[in-house]
């Protein structure tokens, strides 16, 4: 249950404009916001070159499959 | 109830629609939105957590959200603001929930004092007193209107936002809660 407390004006806990900007900082928040948006890697088969080498393995794995 | 007037209102609809849009096509642009609500989005989690550090670290989880989600936000006839209190208050009570921590709010003198003239009794120590235990007796969700009328001080655009109504629905959600919450305060008034 929520407990409310009364509070006198100028008593108590009140925040300066400058105790509040000391936590703003929008370049860290655009870095976080990279790092978790990050796109993963480029898939290894859509790189030309590795395409054609899991072709390759492919077909190896096939053709010595075949002779045993 | 008249005359309470959140500082957003100087930013207006088209401008703050031109600026989401270029910060969904550009995170970068995030920025000015991020400048603009800093403030009051800070405040309406200092005021419930009483923790400047902490503030500080769930404002940055509120706009870091807000910035992943920005795609999905769509224009409903509510102000920005509202969106961004909504992530706000769930993060508030998420924090809540994990930490078990009980939720003690400070209320200002001139918060009690409007409350208590919006259900016609006068101020008084004694009155004050009787109004924050019937407040503290409401259902949760009656609690929460008050507390965004007359402490966070949003208007009803706002809260309407953050709840997704009608603005003439939130102004009788908020009504509804006070006439509760003069109920509240007649019977305790009885008991002493």
């Amino acid at each position: 249950m929520k407990k409310y407390k009364l509070h006198k004006e100028n008593s108590g806990q009140q925040i300066s404009d400058e105790e509040m900007m000391k936590y703003k900082d929008f370049s860290r928040l655009k870095h976080q916001y990279d790092t978790v948006t990050k796109r993963p890697k480029k898939p290894l088969y859509k790189n030309p070159y590795m395409f054609f080498v899991l072709v390759l393995i492919i077909l190896l794995a096939l053709l010595l499959a075949g002779e045993l | 109830m008249n005359g309470m007037q959140n500082n957003n209102t100087k930013y207006s609809r088209e401008e703050e629609l031109l600026q989401i849009n270029a910060a969904k096509a550009d995170p970068a642009r995030f920025a000015v939105l991020y400048d603009h609500y800093y403030k009051p989005i800070f405040l309406f989690i200092h005021h419930r957590i009483r923790d400047k550090q902490l503030s500080g670290d769930l404002t940055a989880q509120v706009f870091l959200k807000a910035m992943i989600n920005l795609g999905k936000y769509r224009d409903q006839g509510h102000p920005f603001s509202s969106w961004l209190y909504r992530i706000a208050s769930n993060e508030v009570n998420m924090y809540f929930r994990q930490s078990k921590r009980e939720s003690d709010i400070e209320v200002k003198e001139s918060d009690a004092v409007e409350m208590m003239e919006e259900i016609n009794e006068l101020y008084s120590e004694e009155n004050c007193t009787l109004i924050l235990e019937a407040l503290a007796e409401l259902p949760e969700e009656l609690n929460v209107l008050i507390e965004l009328r007359f402490m966070q001080k949003l208007s009803f655009l706002e809260i309407a936002g953050m709840y997704n109504i009608t603005e003439a629905n939130a102004k009788m959600k908020v009504y509804r809660a006070l006439e509760k919450l003069k109920q509240k305060f007649n019977e305790r008034r009885g008991r002493k």
